[in-house]
């Protein structure tokens, strides 16, 4: 989905970043919104404060509210798949093996539900 | 006073709304549970998550109480909470074989996942989680499957979309192909319409999400929400 988004964007968004806050994603504020989600779901406190602080800093008003939507909404939806072995749609399987294998997700246990 | 009152960080009214049903439906009966068992379920999967440092109290961890929920059942409620990351086929067979259904297992996993939904949100706001309700309703579960619900591959069954789906898929999907994960909690619909709900009101409407310009209503770009939800799945591991 950020891949397709940057063709839209005219932009090549590098999806490592959204994975490591310490890669440039090329994504405005992106580093910024990794670190905020990780330290939502990692349970860092002290981090999430300041992640807070930073978009509330930097991004519009606003920002706080839709990362924390996405976050929760993402943290449901996985839990779901995981939880119930939903095997990923034809169409985006198809298109996504190469991030797959280079970002390490072919490895995760839930990737039996899609590619045995 | 709104739900979010002690937050700096204001939702839509529309967002406070459903979140405001979201946390009423947990102590209320279900299709597969009570509503006794249903807060328990969700009392049981936030002390999970606090226990592992995840997040703070609601201070309503007495609500575990309610009734004595069976050990599978316990160890499916903390294995979801925790981001049901290794659960795989045998796992589901196993918490089946020691006597939950088909039908409550999804009811289960839905309802923690709608509980973190709810945690996850409020701890990004900055604020406790909302406090669960005492359950009232003395109601029976229905224990209802859906005729149309098919195995397709996924560990429980599910309704399909299209005709295959009939009046069901009509109801829960709206006519349309929607993605596999909408289907995931389908064997339990009043599950999975609240999943559904929350999924367009707050990531975007299923209309726009193979529009990768569209952003809906959030204060994001696409490629700034996509970079979220990428590092949630991360986190849980999920391949989906």
């Amino acid at each position: 989905m950020l891949r397709e988004s940057g063709k839209i964007d005219g932009r090549e968004y590098q999806l490592a970043g959204a994975i490591d806050a310490a890669v440039d994603s090329g994504v405005e504020h992106g580093r910024e919104l990794v670190e905020f989600t990780a330290a939502v779901a990692n349970g860092d406190d002290t981090a999430l404060l300041a992640a807070r602080s930073t978009l509330v800093e930097k991004m519009e008003t606003g920002a706080v509210v839709s990362a924390s939507l996405i976050a929760a909404n993402f943290s449901m939806l996985d839990r779901i798949a995981n939880a119930i072995g939903v095997s990923l749609d034809e169409m985006m399987l198809k298109g996504s093996e190469d991030i797959r294998e280079s970002l390490g997700i072919n490895a995760y246990p839930s990737a039996a539900n899609s590619i045995g | 006073m709104t739900l979010y009152a002690d937050s700096a960080h204001q939702p839509s009214d529309a967002i406070e709304a459903l979140h405001r049903s979201e946390l009423n439906s947990f102590s209320q009966c279900g299709t597969w549970g009570s509503a006794r068992q249903r807060t328990a379920v969700a009392a049981l999967a936030r002390k999970t998550r606090v226990a592992a440092g995840l997040q703070e109290s609601a201070g309503d961890e007495a609500l575990t109480e309610l009734v004595d929920l069976p050990a599978p059942v316990q160890r499916l409620v903390e294995k979801t909470a925790l981001g049901a990351v290794d659960v795989d086929r045998d796992f589901y067979a196993q918490i089946l074989s020691e006597g939950v259904t088909e039908g409550a297992y999804v009811e289960i996993v839905a309802l923690v996942s709608r509980i973190v939904n709810l945690d996850i949100f409020a701890r990004g706001l900055g604020v406790p989680p909302r406090a669960l309700a005492t359950p009232e309703d003395e109601g029976k579960p229905s224990y209802v499957r859906p005729d149309e619900a098919i195995d397709d591959a996924f560990y429980a069954a599910s309704i399909p979309c299209g005709k295959a789906g009939g009046e069901a898929a009509k109801a829960l999907y709206g006519g349309m192909q929607v993605p596999n994960v909408f289907r995931g909690a389908s064997l339990v619909p009043d599950e999975a319409a609240r999943v559904i709900a929350l999924v367009q009101a707050q990531y975007l409407p299923a209309s726009n999400m193979m529009d990768f310009g569209a952003s809906g209503e959030h204060a994001l770009s696409r490629a700034q929400i996509e970079t979220v939800a990428t590092k949630v799945s991360e986190h849980n591991q999920c391949f989906y």
